[in-house]
């Protein structure tokens, strides 16, 4: 349908040419992608860094906006910003179904997500990321970690 | 819809003529990426597929490409674009491999027959492009040096000669042009597009379902349009709404569809709602109980360490209340439930925790914990 085309044309088009800064590290399927991004201006709090962005479509996709968050493992860390939550989930309006138009693309969205980091000047999470954070992490897998750690 | 093709604007990267890749960018849509569709232009002049448009204005009443406010009434054709689009398309092959072909032999220092073609074929082409530039807004755009050469060019045929000349040649050059077909048609619509509309169904209006208060109405609603009519009250209305799209955006179509064709591809969507609600059902259902498999010893180790902790809480606070009380605070602060928490320091250790509900102690807290999870959790214990 709509979202298998759009995306295999946006893969291909990611195949040949894409912004600088951005990698394609993963797009084994059509509901997940996976990239890298480099921050390009000397911006000291992202210098030197990559960040692994995971994108996650739906099948309305692009009528509706892709998930977008950044994602944490042993070479990559969430970058501070005041919105980005240190679970990798951001706080962007055009990653919210008001903001998003089916016109943006992936590159598009990497490319809003770079100049969103080039513009921060602010080592810091937002407001309440600790209650959030927590919040968020109440699905099963991390309750049973969190309890084994409350009753030991 | 059933043949995926991935050709793409990027094709033209590698060639010779890479800007013939922005050409193609334009003349794709920015919703679906692929030529575009019985184009309609909006009212804040940005163009795309009908049905893509109107899918779009569906989710939200807003341009896609200027976030403008935007009304399906306002939707116009775009017959230049369709043109374009439709004459692009006829030649993109043969380009495409000229294009690809002129770079390898270059490459190579090598001619083919092709490119010889091609070669031939050029000035001829160039001219008829010359022709066609004097109805275009191009007329002024002339590059310097042809401007200083003292000559000025025909209005029609853009010949250039001096100036005294020009009359005497319009005169000719008139009557030359009007034994040849006008070169304008080319990018005027056929005049079969333009006498269609009187054939045309009216398009279809988007219900107001917001209003209609029962299922049957929505059904109702549903069996007049002729379109299935089964399913849940939500399903149902996402239907009608595809199927109000997917038949006006046919009626924009310069050759429409049979309404049969349209129903099947209808009948296509439809399965791929169900198709992909039950994926969406199955793993839940097994993700459940594979769950419960899975953590059925951590729950009973749980369990077990709950109805010890219950015991040593029953038995401590006749001898240690101030022992115990932190303990229990310790547990409760971070979960914030509601269930039996509102005391915990009057009546926390005892009274609200006897004997004979050993289990509700780790459930509860693992709920408390979990709010988004008690839903699926439940049914399962």
């Amino acid at each position: 349908m709509l979202a298998t085309r759009r995306l295999q044309k946006e893969l291909q088009k990611m195949h040949a040419q894409l912004a600088p800064g951005l990698t394609l590290v993963k797009a084994e399927d059509l509901t997940e992608w996976v990239l890298d991004m480099r921050v390009l201006d000397d911006n000291p709090l992202y210098t030197g860094k990559t960040f692994r962005l995971k994108f996650m479509f739906s099948q309305k996709y692009p009528i509706e906006p892709p998930e977008v968050i950044f994602v944490q493992d042993a070479e990559h860390t969430i970058p501070m910003h005041p919105h980005i939550y240190s679970n990798g989930i951001i706080c962007l309006n055009i990653l919210d179904k008001e903001a998003w138009s089916p016109a943006q693309n992936v590159e598009s969205v990497c490319i809003s997500l770079q100049s969103m980091l080039t513009g921060n000047d602010k080592n810091e999470r937002p407001p309440g990321d600790e209650e959030f954070v927590r919040g968020n992490t109440r699905r099963p897998r991390d309750i049973n970690f969190y309890f084994h750690d409350n009753a030991v | 819809m059933s043949t995926i093709n991935v050709e793409d604007s990027t094709d033209w990267l590698s060639t010779t003529v890479p800007g013939l890749s922005r050409l193609e960018t334009s003349l794709r849509c920015q919703v679906c990426r692929d030529f575009l569709t019985s184009p309609m232009i909006t009212s804040c002049a940005h163009t795309f597929c009908s049905l893509c448009i109107r899918k779009s204005l569906s989710a939200e009443g807003k341009c896609p490409a200027c976030r403008e406010p935007e009304s399906v009434s306002k939707l116009r054709r775009n017959w230049a674009v369709e043109e374009s689009v439709a004459a692009w398309r006829a030649v993109r092959e043969k380009v495409l491999a000229v294009a690809r072909q002129e770079g390898k032999s270059e490459k190579g220092k090598k001619r083919d027959a092709t490119e010889a073609e091609m070669e031939a074929e050029l000035p001829r082409r160039t001219q008829r492009r010359k022709v066609v530039a004097i109805d275009s807004d191009d007329e002024e755009y002339r590059p310097e040096e042809e401007r200083n050469d003292g000559l000025v060019p025909c209005p029609i045929c853009s010949k250039r000669m001096k100036e005294a000349d020009v009359f005497g040649h319009l005169d000719k050059c008139q009557a030359e042009r009007q034994q040849r077909p006008p070169p304008k048609t080319a990018f005027n619509p056929p005049p079969s597009s333009q006498s269609t509309p009187t054939k045309r169904p009216q398009n279809l209006a988007h219900a107001n379902f917001g209003l209609m208060k029962s299922e049957v109405h929505v059904r109702n609603q549903l069996k007049n349009a002729g379109i299935p009519a089964w399913g849940s009250r939500d399903v149902m209305m996402r239907r009608h709404v595809e199927w109000v799209n997917m038949f006006n955006a046919n009626n924009d179509a310069e050759h429409p569809k049979p309404r049969g064709q349209l129903l099947r591809e209808l009948d296509e969507w439809d399965k791929f709602q169900g198709g992909w609600a039950a994926r969406v059902k199955k793993p839940k259902e097994t993700d459940g109980q594979e769950y419960i498999r899975q953590h059925k010893e951590h729950y009973e180790e749980l369990k077990a360490a709950a109805l010890a902790s219950m015991r040593k809480a029953v038995a401590k606070p006749v001898e240690e209340p101030k022992e115990g009380e932190p303990g229990q605070q310790q547990q409760n602060a971070p979960n914030q439930q509601q269930q039996n928490e509102p005391k915990p320091e009057a009546s926390g250790p005892t009274g609200a925790l006897p004997e004979s509900t050993p289990a509700a102690g780790p459930v509860a807290r693992a709920d408390g914990h979990s709010p988004s999870r008690s839903s699926w959790k439940a049914p399962e214990w």
